[in-house]
């Protein structure tokens, strides 16, 4: 099941969906598992990160016919500004949380993990969350569109209103903050 | 630009080799967000496809959203762990329940369980992740105590014994390959970085840009007067009779059972296909010559499967699956030049930046491209191809 799109493709397949619903499969194929890691790492738990992919898709779908392409990247930011702003009506709504149980966190993308392996993953997932979730949420969101939706620093401005060179910095400076916060708790531990 | 701006810009390439070209940064943590992406449950994934789909294709609220919820909500209950798992689990919790109390040590970690009993043994571990090449210094490494049950698992997880049980033997040597966070130090793990093509058997050719290899078994008098540079024309059965698959392919390496064939998009697409269907491989020397690309401006004329607007600027993909590529064999250019890419076992031919000269009844269509293209597209249209138009990536 091919999992990377060039621009080209990405085109051609967006020109496509008004006759044939079965373009949206690459589409899907394509961005469902940046979707979901952007969401795992925004908020933490696995039933809550299904929930909110299986929502941010939907409204994808319903969004569809009034989406209009302008050039390579701009799927990409539709999609993720819809993702974006599902995450941020997750947190106005929903209760803060303690710890999350370690059977509620996602599994790790990998090629052949032992056990042990992934659950110490898993362990290191939650470490990150958590120091993450630390930052500011300007810096969370950069960070995460960044590493896990796959973003360029020109389409998360485009989704944050920023211009590309802000996006850079607080890119830089949430790293930085998120290495020290990381290295603190693993020293705290 | 000051000195800010310098570490900024060092830092976001460190991000872009890391995430665009898969290269460990010095960064501990980039490398930790990279290693712990999550990944969702391949049923809810395959349930939420089955879903959206539906919803497409009604065209209507989904009706299947609560059975969609339903197995969003399937996934949750408690998995049932085979004895193996929770084996590996309990290793894995006695693993970090004697770091997390070795790293509450105020001193630096180093010495020897202060309570051994006799049937406890202290194993050196990663305390990080420790990337090859690197000098494992104290800080990198700890000390965990294992019952001898549990020791007698280890082999199981981490196959390669030689477990070092002395932080000191192993502070000061080289992590020959990568080392993960938590797994045990074994003198296999160190020494110098392995470098996989000056492994035996290994085959690790330069390759001219653009460029891919695929590797061939073959039997030896396959490759009788051939040698590594040859440019060879790729033959097997198709339809019955031993004909030409693909031309003018580089044999980028040749050893007695083996070959590293490397070719350009389309015709590695082929090469992949011709090695999943294990036919044996037959090679001969391409005798072809190198024709210069005719580039006079023409106005080909070819019928549109679909009316088309008389002002609409597109580009033109010609598909054809990559089983029947061996009928481009009688292309009459070159096509690399052509863009190029491939959805599952579908080829598409990308005519680009063509100028329309005029449509007429809907579906007769005039474009004007260089005479090469045109002879290629020519032939193409005479295969089993199917069309698509795209709007021209300058139309948006």
């Amino acid at each position: 099941m091919p999992e990377f799109l060039s621009p080209d493709e990405e085109r051609a397949l967006i020109s496509q969906l008004s006759k044939k619903p079965e373009a949206f499969q690459p589409l899907y194929d394509h961005y469902f598992p940046r979707v979901f890691a952007y969401v795992a790492y925004r908020v933490g738990s696995k039933p809550d990160a299904e929930d909110l992919t299986a929502d941010i898709f939907l409204k994808v779908i319903e969004a569809l016919p009034r989406f209009e392409y302008r050039g390579a990247g701009s799927f990409a930011t539709w999609l993720f500004r819809i993702a974006h702003n599902a995450v941020q009506q997750f947190y106005r709504t929903i209760r803060r949380r303690g710890t999350i149980p370690l059977d509620d966190l996602p599994e790790i993308q990998s090629a052949d993990l032992l056990p042990d392996e992934m659950f110490a993953r898993k362990e290191q997932f939650a470490h990150l969350q958590t120091a993450l979730a630390s930052l500011t949420p300007r810096r969370q969101e950069i960070i995460t569109l960044r590493f896990f939706g796959g973003l360029r620093n020109q389409d998360i401005a485009a989704i944050l209103n920023l211009d590309e060179r802000t996006v850079a910095s607080h890119l830089c400076r949430g790293l930085e903050d998120l290495e020290q916060q990381y290295q603190e708790e693993a020293a705290y531990e | 630009m000051n000195e800010e701006q310098r570490h900024e810009d060092a830092l976001l390439e460190q991000v872009e080799n890391l995430l665009e070209r898969g290269k460990p940064s010095p960064h501990q943590t980039l490398n930790a967000l990279a290693n712990t992406i999550p990944k969702a449950d391949h049923a809810f994934r395959e349930s939420l496809n089955a879903a959206l789909l539906a919803k497409l294709q009604s065209q209507s609220i989904p009706k299947v959203k609560p059975a969609m919820q339903m197995a969003v909500a399937a996934k949750r209950p408690v998995p049932n762990l085979s004895s193996f798992t929770w084996a590996a689990t309990l290793v894995a919790i006695v693993i970090i329940s004697g770091l997390v109390f070795y790293l509450n040590r105020p001193s630096p970690l180093s010495g020897v369980l202060s309570a051994q009993t006799g049937d406890q043994i202290q194993l050196v571990i990663a305390a990080q992740d420790i990337p090859p090449g690197t000098v494992i210094t104290a800080d990198m490494v700890g000390l965990v105590s294992l019952s001898a049950v549990d020791l007698a698992k280890l082999p199981i997880v981490h196959p390669g014994g030689d477990y070092f049980t002395d932080v000191d033997a192993v502070i000061g040597q080289k992590a020959a390959v990568d080392i993960f966070w938590f797994a045990p130090i074994a003198a296999s793990l160190l020494g110098e970085p392995i470098n996989p093509c000056e492994q035996p058997g290994a085959s690790c050719p330069d390759l001219p840009e653009g460029y891919y290899s695929i590797l061939f078994p073959v039997e030896p008098n396959a490759v009788q007067g051939l040698k590594t540079g040859d440019r060879v024309d790729v033959l097997g059965i198709v339809e019955g009779q031993l004909q030409v698959i693909v031309e003018n392919i580089l044999l980028a390496d040749v050893q007695e059972y083996r070959v590293n064939l490397a070719a350009p998009s389309w015709q590695h697409s082929i090469l992949v296909w011709l090695s999943q269907t294990g036919q044996p491989l037959v090679l001969r020397l391409y005798t072809g010559e190198t024709v210069t690309p005719d580039t006079t401006l023409v106005d080909y004329t070819f019928t549109a499967p679909e009316v088309l607007p008389n002002d609409y600027k597109f580009d033109l993909i010609v598909e054809l699956t990559v089983s029947k590529g061996y009928l481009l064999t009688g292309l009459p250019a070159v096509i690399d030049n052509i863009p190029y890419t491939q959805r599952d076992t579908i080829m598409n031919f990308w005519f680009k930046n063509l100028e329309l000269v005029s449509v007429e009844n809907g579906t007769t269509v005039t474009v004007r491209l260089p005479q090469a293209d045109a002879d290629n597209l020519d032939y193409l249209l005479r295969l089993p191809t199917s069309l698509s138009f795209v709007p021209d990536e300058d139309s948006y």
